[in-house]
């Protein structure tokens, strides 16, 4: 019983320490984003490769995925929606549905599944290979030139991608609308205006740019914890993805709550 | 001239180094990125310390290639490189560095074979810098950079 006691206090130390760990590192990358000379030529060019690995290679398997997983959300909402007699509440329904909770959400996942664990695998193997030390060595301030760049684009990334997302969304939704409801645009249309606030875009945009924010900044702070050798770098990254993944979820459940205060 | 410098073990040139902030490291501990290409990783010193465009930092990278006779490699990464060619990169990037020295550490077994005194050197030579290199080397090389045009410091 007291072993069992002995080891939740050192899970819960660690946790702690570790989660102390990111909220320092994630300081020192806001700091150095607020700094000019951060922005040299060589981040800037990272920066915009990042952003088409991020979201413009991505975007027509996004599209894709986006639309069938929209309509089948969006379809399964208008369903609900129409069994339950709630047709007049349509719009606020899709609106909620879409800029707050769906949108940032399901491209949070996509982008965290696609590069949160390639830049984790990257980073990873840049310290396994000593690349890191070489850029230290060399005077090369690594907030600046690697991880910088990487969070910025996951943030621009996210935000863009949310704003395709709910797009798409949107166009399933005008289509269910339209089989199911015999509803045509301008209806449909009128219905969304009616529904939507100034605070759904702020939490689409908030909520996409926080969660863009920790898809880089996590896998990367794992990634400078890996150890020495070649075989450490799939625990580093398996480790990233599922601090990922919990974290992706705590904004979730604080956003929900914000929303409701 | 190159001067030569003579340690005992690995962990003594480490120390030197440490304490000899002046010079750019070049050593199996300072790779190249390997998702670079050759010029890019030179070229990525003027571009973070000199705040030098794109296109010119790789425009310089790109003649101090071919000064090395090596404009081959300019768009090859690190994997498509010989230990020769990566050696040449790590020296350039190592000129382009803003410090007034630089420090080669252990040419022999970076390069990995025995000729690899005299490419240094004339590598060097081609290079004709005007900052102070040095090789650090253990001691048990010593014999190979006998009759060599360098300076040994004992």
């Amino acid at each position: 019983m007291l072993n069992q006691v002995a080891q939740l206090g050192d899970l819960t130390l660690k946790r702690f320490y570790k989660t102390v760990s990111v909220a320092g590192f994630a300081l020192s990358v806001f700091w150095h984003a607020l700094l000019p000379q951060s922005y040299h030529p060589a981040m800037r060019m990272v920066l915009v490769k990042q952003i088409y690995f991020t979201a413009v290679q991505v975007l027509p398997v996004f599209v894709l995925i986006a639309f069938i997983f929209g309509s089948i959300i969006i379809g399964s909402v208008i369903i609900l929606a129409s069994e339950l007699g709630l047709l007049n509440e349509i719009g606020s329904i899709l609106v909620y549905f879409i800029f707050n909770e769906f949108s940032p959400f399901f491209t949070a996942l996509l982008v965290a599944l696609r590069s949160g664990a390639a830049v984790n695998t990257e980073i990873s193997l840049m310290h396994v290979n000593h690349e890191l030390d070489a850029l230290t060595s060399y005077q090369v301030n690594l907030i600046d030139y690697l991880f910088l760049p990487r969070i910025l684009s996951g943030v621009v990334s996210v935000t863009g991608l949310a704003i395709v997302f709910s797009f798409i969304m949107l166009v399933s939704g005008y289509l269910f609308s339209l089989f199911f409801m015999q509803m045509e645009l301008t209806s449909y249309l009128r219905i969304l205006l009616n529904a939507v606030s100034f605070d759904n875009i702020l939490m689409l945009l908030l909520k996409s740019m926080t969660f863009g924010f920790f898809i880089m900044l996590l896998p990367i702070h794992s990634g400078l914890k890996t150890g020495s050798c070649y075989s450490d770098i799939p625990v580093a990254v398996l480790k990233g993805m599922v601090s990922l993944f919990v974290a992706l979820f705590v904004i979730e459940a604080v956003s929900l709550l914000i929303w409701l205060v | 001239m190159v001067s030569v410098r003579f340690f005992d073990s690995y962990d003594e040139i480490e120390a030197w180094t440490r304490i000899h902030s002046e010079g750019a490291v070049l050593s199996d501990k300072t790779p190249l990125l390997a998702n670079l290409s050759m010029q890019e990783n030179i070229a990525l010193m003027d571009e973070v310390h000199r705040f030098m465009p794109i296109k010119a930092s790789q425009t310089l990278a790109r003649r101090l290639l071919a000064k090395l006779n090596l404009s081959h490699i300019e768009g090859k990464r690190v994997g498509a490189c010989s230990d020769f060619e990566l050696f040449a990169t790590m020296l350039l990037r190592a000129e382009r560095m803003p410090k007034d020295e630089i420090f080669i550490v252990l040419p022999l077994s970076l390069l990995g074979h025995a000729d690899a005194v005299e490419q240094t050197l004339a590598l060097i030579a081609l290079l004709d810098s005007p900052k102070a290199i040095s090789i650090l080397e253990l001691n048990s090389n010593r014999m190979h950079y006998q009759g060599q045009t360098c300076h040994i410091l004992d």
